[in-house]
């Protein structure tokens, strides 16, 4: 058995900061595509769809948060070796790793083909990748606090873009938010799964958990989290709807980034390169809690020096990033990470929930005698 | 070696042989060691001191001459007719050398067992003048001063309360001197105490030097360009921060104190924004931050822009732009750092000229120079204006390093953007902060109060508000009382 | 502790200063850029593509900066390329302000010229489509071009100007995109014309998705931006007869005019509503509400008394509903609905979306109900 989880006192982390940490993992590189998505599939209806993930989300949440509750300060590998026995907890740790390694391949695979499509066409992928890589290495040696430190300064970093969609409101045409309550039932549930796609990074409470200080706030902070990114896609979302007609909607592959080409400023006249280029900002704390994530749950099965397995991942995505570096493999390795996030997000807590239900019990029993 | 005494008692001995002993041996035969052997009324007293080092007057009124007059030479009548208090009784010959060095002046007659050690020691010291480093406009403009003992009494009546906290630390082996610890001891937080004992105990530095120097040893991470303790050269604001808090140091012979922990943003205060009125305050320090940020952000975006992104130029801009660069024979990174080199060198030059010589270099370089350069066509007449702009920008920061840093992180940043535009520009940006999320100033968070998130900190780091609602100190010090006066009921 | 950040430090700036030395950009420095404003395509016999391109030309000596380039080719960029054979300078479209199109090439259709517009990323939405009905480079080499640097950047603020005081619809190429790409509201885009060596906005061009089937005059477009926009601060000058207002009128002496009466109205501000009543029969009803003030007015009369004044409005509401049902009836011959019928019908019918060569057939029989009023605020310092 593996020794129980230590976190030391002046390593933890108020809760409050998971409103932010799990609201940043959800935002990444996929808002900027994400409307034409789901816009495909389910047209002017996509919020009714944004609706149906986000009951979904708010529900996976509930459940990571109560199996989490029930172990008390164990992370993942903690619990699933807890239960299913030390071989398969750690096979099943492995897996999960390989997800989060996935997705933080996918992301970087994106932002590098924003900057080649937007700013520096003749830019070479590996010269952008090695920059994020950097500059991940370097926050993640900070451990967990410098990690979640850098995603909460990136955060308001980001978050003033916001701002800048005033222009692109101001051009909405309403008729293109009708007809409604057009698309069938079964669009609609295609339209939730692919907002479920966008919706994944959070699955970073499950590694975080042991860090963080008053657990009795995580349920709800956790929570606000959700919301705050249903929020915000909602909002992204319904803008573009509203800014596009629905054929030119369909056409564009990142309707966020297109819809800033029309913001221009006195003193910054195109505001999209800018845009480009501070979107390293948004996608910069997936990429740091990802790596942070996977290399300290490879030290939890493995044992060892954390550092050690954050330069094998950089250097693993930074080898992979020269073999796939087409808009091809780009979507490929999106759509399977945004498969593999359908189970490791939604499904497997769900899946866990009966196992917390019989530890509660096994330790209540326990508690009794 | 030879400073050792082999016996470790070394009188009784005849008054020529102590006199020839303590200049060979202890001073290496120096000529400053005074002898004098005077005759009283009794007896034969030798009377040995340090030139220089002691007071001539003291030692020829209240030493010599009472001496002279005593009724009897025995070391009883002499320390009550010498009217100087602390006199001590030494027995070793490296005693004796210590002693003279501190400027003690040294009695002894024959046949006695010790030697009597009198305090009469010289210090030459400035008077405290008006700050010039961080000069002030309004509010108490007294700086510190080189003697740790005018430096403490500045303190000591500032601060008159009895919380406050002195303890004594020695530090440097060959050159050892004084260092200060100064807290408040109801309200600064106890691990910042014990952290700043330790890291002051476990020190072992031949030599203190001066203050900021001290700084670099203790500080938690030398690598980085950001000062992570304050230095500070006003008691004013070396007192205010103990009230906030924070712990201080002094250290002897230097005209400045060390004030940790501290974040990134009290670089960006002075106590002038808490004499003027609130409103002023806090547009003033709100406007130092905006400043800092354009410093470092415009000549990158100017070369960023010009070199690679010449859509975000706004048309107006674009013609006389084009117009201007058309002369110039560099790419705009070059030109760039040509100019802000040569204002970096102005700026040291003016430094290093006494002070009209500078404003005169301040005149000439500014004016002369910058003109000249745009009709050589050297550098568009825009990038002028952009780098004064942020070399001025620079200036308001009120602590010379941190206002220095800011200046030379600038470099870097322009290469970058340089090579790659907004890319290398915002990557840069993430680079420094996540330093700055890194550092710790005395184990405490240095980016606070945005990283660990303090929002009821704002009022105390960007802002000011009025004193009707701040009532508290800052949260990020952890002070052991957060309330600073009962909120007014009004 | 100490040592180990020490070696971390040393290994970042080893990866920093290789990264340095491993990639460099390839520049856009401005002085040596051919930075286009305005671009203008005209077909020739050979279906070639004539391309005008006017660039920035930096020159310390002289105010404008002006350089116009004439190439041919078979597709946009090929035109830019081939310019670029006959320039010193790395010709690039970051700042493409205008885009003109002559008659050769808007009787075609423009849309396959616009594809490089909006696939690549380094140049503006915000430009203009204009077309215009002489050949595209006699317009651009309009030799008047006011202070502005060069013509490209005097059409954009031609333009601007004519949008901000709402006397013509926008035409940005994102809003032209999203009108060709919106079935049932049809671009409209600026004619332009010389007179006396400087251009002009003459007409504005209704299109057919992206052919241009006619124009409207300057006078008709308010009424089609009636429609189809809002006004916030518009201004419309009106022509009655003066014989319903003769009871009012005060006589001046010696005063002998014809017998129209002449009112402009300004600060005007409006609110369309498009409803569609009946899918079946295609009937709508428009409701417009106006409100503004007088600012001129040709006879004096005392409009502080009730009757005048609502004799004033009937008038003005009867003038506008005749003007509107012309334009409505022009734009049906055209075949283009500019006023967006057609997107009123689609969001009403469920199913099916509706496709271009449906509402084609169907626009023609449409039928309208006017219901307009008006509410003049103020009229200034005197009666």
């Amino acid at each position: 058995m593996q020794e129980k989880l230590n976190v030391p006192n002046h390593q933890k982390l108020k809760a409050i900061y998971l409103v932010i940490v799990l609201h940043t993992m959800q935002i990444g590189v996929g808002i900027a595509g994400y409307p034409r998505i789901v816009f495909i599939e389910v047209g002017r209806d996509s919020w009714i769809a944004i609706l149906i993930a986000a009951a979904t989300l708010h529900i996976a949440i509930a459940c990571s948060v109560y199996v989490l509750n029930s172990f008390q300060s164990e992370d993942l590998h903690g619990i699933l070796t807890q239960t299913f026995g030390k071989w398969f907890g750690k096979l099943f740790t492995l897996l999960f790793i390989a997800y989060i390694w996935l997705m933080f391949l996918s992301i970087m695979l994106n932002y590098v083909e924003f900057v080649q499509v937007f700013v520096f066409p003749d830019m070479t992928s590996w010269f952008i990748a090695a920059c994020l890589l950097v500059l991940v290495l370097y926050a993640v040696q900070g451990g967990v606090r410098v990690a979640v430190g850098a995603s909460v300064v990136f955060f308001f970093g980001a978050i003033w873009m916001l701002i800048i969609l005033i222009q692109p409101i101001g051009m909405i045409q309403f008729d293109n938010y009708f007809p409604v309550f057009e698309s069938s039932p079964q669009e609609l549930l295609q339209g939730a799964l692919k907002t479920s796609y966008s919706l994944i990074g959070f699955e970073l409470i499950w590694v975080l958990y042991p860090f963080i200080r008053g657990r009795q706030h995580v349920h709800r902070y956790s929570q606000w989290a959700m919301a705050f990114t249903i929020l915000m896609m909602m909002f992204i979302t319904m803008i573009s709807i509203g800014f596009y007609s629905s054929e030119q909607l369909k056409g564009k592959i990142w309707p966020l980034l297109s819809m800033i080409k029309v913001v221009s400023y006195p003193m910054f006249e195109r505001f999209d390169i800018v845009t480009v280029a501070l979107w390293m900002v948004i996608v910069l704390p997936n990429l740091i809690l990802l790596a942070w994530m996977s290399s300290f749950s490879l030290k939890r099965i493995f044992g060892g020096q954390n550092k050690y397995y954050l330069y094998l991942i950089c250097l693993i995505a930074f080898i992979c990033q020269f073999h796939f570096d087409n808009r091809y493999y780009v979507n490929f390795f999106t759509d399977c990470v945004g498969k593999a996030g359908l189970f490791f997000g939604f499904v497997f807590p769900i899946l866990m929930v009966p196992f917390a239900m019989y530890h509660r019990r096994k330790g209540a029993k326990q508690h009794a005698k | 070696m030879k400073r050792r005494t082999r016996k470790s008692t070394y009188f009784p001995c005849k008054l020529d042989n102590l006199k020839q002993d303590v200049t060979k041996q202890f001073f290496n035969g120096s000529p400053d060691v005074a002898a004098k052997t005077v005759n009283t009324q009794h007896d034969k007293l030798l009377i040995i001191y340090m030139d220089y080092l002691v007071l001539e007057k003291e030692v020829q009124t209240n030493i010599i001459s009472k001496a002279q007059g005593a009724k009897q030479l025995d070391y009883d009548t002499l320390k009550s007719s010498i009217p100087v208090t602390d006199i001590i009784e030494l027995k070793t010959l490296n005693e004796i050398g210590s002693a003279m060095l501190e400027g003690y002046v040294i009695l002894y007659t024959e046949k006695s067992q010790t030697c009597l050690a009198i305090p009469a020691p010289r210090i030459d010291q400035r008077k405290p003048e008006k700050a010039e480093t961080e000069s002030l406009i309004f509010g108490p403009r007294i700086s510190f001063s080189e003697s740790i003992d005018t430096n403490m009494n500045f303190i000591h009546k500032r601060l008159d309360t009895p919380t406050l906290a002195v303890e004594k630390f020695i530090v440097g082996d060959t050159i050892p001197s004084e260092v200060r610890l100064v807290y408040l001891s109801d309200i600064a937080n106890d691990e910042a105490i014990q952290e700043m004992r330790s890291r002051l105990n476990s020190l072992k530095i031949d030599d203190a030097m001066e203050s900021s120097a001290l700084t670099q040893f203790i500080e938690d991470n030398s690598y980085s360009i950001f000062p992570q303790f304050l230095v500070t050269e006003l008691p004013d604001r070396f007192c205010y921060s103990l009230k906030e808090g924070r712990v201080g140091l002094l250290v002897d012979k230097s005209p400045s104190g060390i004030i940790a922990p501290v974040s990134f943003f009290s670089f960006f205060q002075t106590t002038e924004d808490v004499y003027t009125r609130w409103n002023m305050g806090a547009f003033i320090r709100l406007m130092r931050i905006i400043a800092m940020i354009l410093s470092i952000t415009l000549t990158p975006t100017y070369v960023a822009a010009l070199t690679y992104h010449y859509e975000i130029i706004p048309d107006a801009l674009l013609v006389s732009l084009g117009h201007s660069r058309t002369r110039v024979p560099f790419p705009p990174l070059l030109e760039a750092l040509i100019l802000e080199f040569l204002i970096e060198l102005i700026r040291e030059a003016g430094a290093r000229l006494p002070t009209k010589v500078g404003q005169t270099m301040g005149i000439v370089g500014g004016i002369v120079i910058g003109q000249a350069v745009v009709q050589a066509g050297f550098t568009s007449n825009i990038l002028i204006i952009i780098v004064a702009l942020s070399a001025l920008a620079s200036f308001t920061t009120p602590s010379y390093l941190m206002g220095s840093a800011i200046r030379i992180i600038r470099f870097p940043l322009m290469l970058f953007a340089g090579f790659w535009g907004f890319i290398g520009l915002i990557f840069s940006f993430a680079f420094i902060a996540i330093h700055l999320v890194k550092q710790r100033s005395l184990n405490f968070p240095y980016f606070v109060p945005i990283y660990p998130f303090q929002p009821r900190d704002f009022n105390n780091s960007f802002i000011r508000l009025p004193f009707l609602w701040s009532t508290k100190r800052a949260y990020s010090n952890r002070p052991k009382q957060i309330r600073r006066f009962p909120k007014p009921k009004r | 502790m100490q040592n180990k950040r020490a070696r971390h430090l040393m290994v970042m700036c080893l990866i920093v200063l290789t990264l340095l030395t491993g990639c460099l950009q390839s520049k856009n420095i401005i002085e040596k850029l051919g930075i286009v404003t305005a671009y203008g395509f005209d077909l020739n016999q050979q279906q070639e593509l004539e391309g005008t391109t006017v660039l920035y030309q930096f020159n310390p000596d002289i105010t404008n900066a002006s350089q116009i380039i004439h190439s041919t080719g078979k597709t946009f960029d090929m035109v830019r390329a081939n310019a670029n054979k006959k320039s010193g300078y790395k010709i690039v479209n970051g700042k493409l302000q205008t885009i003109l199109f002559g008659p050769s090439i808007a009787e075609q259709g423009i849309f396959p010229y616009l594809d490089t517009i909006e696939r690549n990323a380094a140049i503006s939405d915000m430009l203009y489509v204009t077309m215009s009905e002489t050949p595209a480079q006699d317009i651009l080499s309009a030799s008047n071009y006011e202070e502005a640097p060069n013509v490209g950047v005097y059409l954009n603020r031609l333009i601007e100007t004519a949008v901000q005081n709402e006397e013509i619809v926008s035409s940005t190429f994102h809003e032209y995109m999203r009108s060709y790409f919106n079935i049932g509201r049809e671009p409209l885009i600026p004619v332009l014309s010389v007179e006396n060596n400087k251009v002009a906005v003459d007409k504005i061009g209704a299109m057919q998705g992206d052919v241009h089937v006619g124009s409207f005059s300057l006078d008709e477009v308010f009424y089609v931006r009636l429609l189809r926009d809002k006004y916030n601060s518009g201004r419309i000058d009106l022509e009655f007869d003066l014989e319903p207002f003769e009871p009012y009128i005060q006589e001046y002496h010696r005063d002998n005019r014809g017998d129209n009466m002449y009112v402009v109205i300004d600060k005007l501000e409006s609110n369309t509503s498009i409803q569609l009543r009946d899918p079946e029969k295609l009937t709508y009803d428009v409701t417009v509400k106006l409100n503004g003030r007088i600012i001129e007015k040709s006879h004096r009369m005392n409009l502080d008394q009730p009757e005048p004044l609502k004799q004033l409005e009937k008038a003005i509401i009867q003038k506008m509903e005749n003007e509107l049902i012309e334009v409505v009836s022009k734009s049906k011959q055209l075949g283009s609905d500019v006023f967006g019928f057609g997107v009123k019908y689609n969001n009403k019918t469920r199913g099916e979306e509706l496709t271009r060569d449906k509402w084609q057939d169907l626009y023609p029989n449409i039928d309208v109900n006017y219901d307009i009023s008006i509410d003049i605020k103020r009229f200034g310092i005197v009666q």
